[in-house]
């Protein structure tokens, strides 16, 4: 008898427990325990890859590609030179919060990768790099007809495949592709 | 005694209880909370293929667009071709960082929309060659054109001229009509537009219908525009999608056309072997490679012709 009362106590006891701890779940937003700055690079993170999609959904970023070294020797938000509005979006996104970043470009060079930074070093960002930076990257294809950006990016040139000192060279000169960037930015 | 014993029991199974709740804690916490329940890293692996495989579709749709252009002759081929280049390039760039190989190839099969045309020029002829008078539909429910070409040679005086209408789901018509006019000879054939609004005529490009000074009229009637003349209302402009499409009096007009769409070519204008598969909205097929997973992905290509 009072080992029946025992067990019916004990499931009763289960019973509460469990509709707790399945309640207390829902109610809450669950994740991995992360760290201050694991959050802080998890949300640089997802904000650098939205910026790199948006920028080549509304083609900012093939035509900033487009531009570096022949319209601007640099690409960066601090809103001097050039001004393109993939520029004008890292700036809003990352220089107006006082946030780091850097710029790389990735191509391909008589069939090797080549990388080549294509925003401004400063004395900052060379000094503060952590290792635990966000990193988000986006490709982009360049095509033989599509025009080179230039004057300070705001105009048209000629195509890529007929302009002179162009950072990527014609990666196919038998086909309509001229190469593949990847563009890599990496903030902190 | 028995007080001790019971005391016992009541502290393992708290001691138990509180092992079970702790654990499920833990566990949780590795959890994303998504529609289906799932790691954190699974949920990352996830939304970077998603990132990826964007990011190609776009690739794919610009390379059409830049490889369809205004040469539309052997797109496939050139397409092909293009692909080939492209997945070489992006792997050997993006491959090995990304973690992910490419390959991708043209499903012709799988593709969407179909071709008419008469590559020898005379008379507009219908495409199962029926007797005159020459005038057959065209395409029915038609979404999308990617190619609607026109050369007019010679144009043929008498009675009702060459025309070719468009009628939208909107009620609205737009056509164009090939005509002679014009007092000296030889007089001059001509290509006008007019549509559901009274009034609307409007000639749009003319040239002497024969004679050293005779020029063929290319019409493109998609873009609006005639190499000798200047540009024009199209049908996209009056009219909405779904088309049906209709030519009337064929004979009446010299010439060569070419038309390629995702519609109904319907079985009382055309003959089996009288249209032909042409790529309006291409499909390619994708593998990816993955150190964790090889998958294939068949897209429909969104080919951007502005």
């Amino acid at each position: 008898m009072r080992g029946q009362a025992y067990t019916l106590e004990g499931v009763l006891a289960a019973i509460v427990v469990v509709t707790a701890t399945v309640y207390g779940l829902s109610a809450v937003d669950t994740g991995p325990f992360q760290t201050g700055a694991q959050q802080r690079t998890a949300a640089l993170e997802t904000r650098a890859s939205d910026t790199l999609s948006l920028a080549a959904e509304t083609g900012a970023l093939h035509n900033a590609t487009a531009c570096y070294s022949v319209g601007t020797p640099t690409l960066n938000g601090n809103q001097t030179g050039s001004s393109t509005e993939f520029e004008r979006m890292l700036n809003r996104t990352f220089d107006r919060q006082g946030e780091q970043y850097n710029l790389y470009f990735s191509y391909s060079d008589s069939g090797v990768r080549q990388t080549v930074l294509a925003s401004q070093e400063s004395d900052e960002n060379v000094a503060e790099r952590p290792a635990d930076a966000a990193v988000a990257t986006e490709t982009v294809t360049l095509t033989d007809n599509m025009p080179a950006r230039i004057g300070d990016c705001s105009g048209t040139g000629p195509p890529l495949s007929a302009v002179g000192g162009y950072f990527a060279p014609d990666a196919e000169p038998d086909s309509i592709v001229y190469n593949v960037v990847e563009v890599r930015l990496v903030v902190w | 005694m028995v007080a001790n014993e019971r005391g016992q029991l009541l502290l393992i199974g708290g001691v138990a209880i509180a092992i079970v709740v702790f654990s499920t804690i833990l566990f949780a916490h590795s959890l994303a909370v998504t529609d289906g329940i799932t790691t954190t890293g699974s949920a990352d692996t996830i939304e970077r293929s998603a990132d990826r495989e964007a990011s190609v579709e776009r690739d794919l749709g610009r390379l059409a667009a830049e490889t369809r252009g205004d040469d539309l002759d052997e797109f496939e081929a050139r397409y092909e071709n293009a692909l080939q280049n492209y997945t070489e390039t992006h792997n050997r760039v993006v491959g090995g960082s990304g973690g992910a190989y490419l390959n991708a190839t043209l499903n012709e099969s799988a593709s969407l929309g179909n071709e008419t045309s008469q590559i020898s020029p005379g008379e507009i002829d219908d495409p199962d060659g029926g007797p005159k008078p020459k005038e057959w539909v065209v395409a029915k429910n038609v979404t999308r054109i990617a190619v609607f070409n026109f050369t007019f040679t010679k144009g043929h005086d008498s009675g009702k001229p060459f025309n070719i209408t468009v009628t939208g789901s909107n009620g609205n018509w737009w056509a164009l009509e090939v005509s002679l006019n014009g007092t000296g000879s030889p007089k001059n054939k001509t290509v006008t537009i007019r549509d559901s609004a009274p009034g609307s005529d409007i000639p749009v490009c003319t040239s002497p219908n024969s004679g050293p000074d005779s020029q063929d009229l290319m019409v493109n009637l998609i873009t609006g525009t005639c190499n000798q003349g200047s540009g024009f209302k199209t049908f996209s402009d009056v009219t909405k999608p779904p088309y049906t499409i209709n030519v009337s009096k064929g004979q009446k007009a010299d010439g060569t056309y070419r038309f390629a769409a995702i519609g109904t070519f319907p079985s009382t204008s055309y003959d089996s072997g009288d249209t032909e598969p042409y790529p309006v909205i291409p499909a390619v097929d994708t593998t990816y490679d993955t150190p964790s997973a090889s998958y294939n992905r068949t897209v429909l290509v969104e080919v951007d012709d502005g």
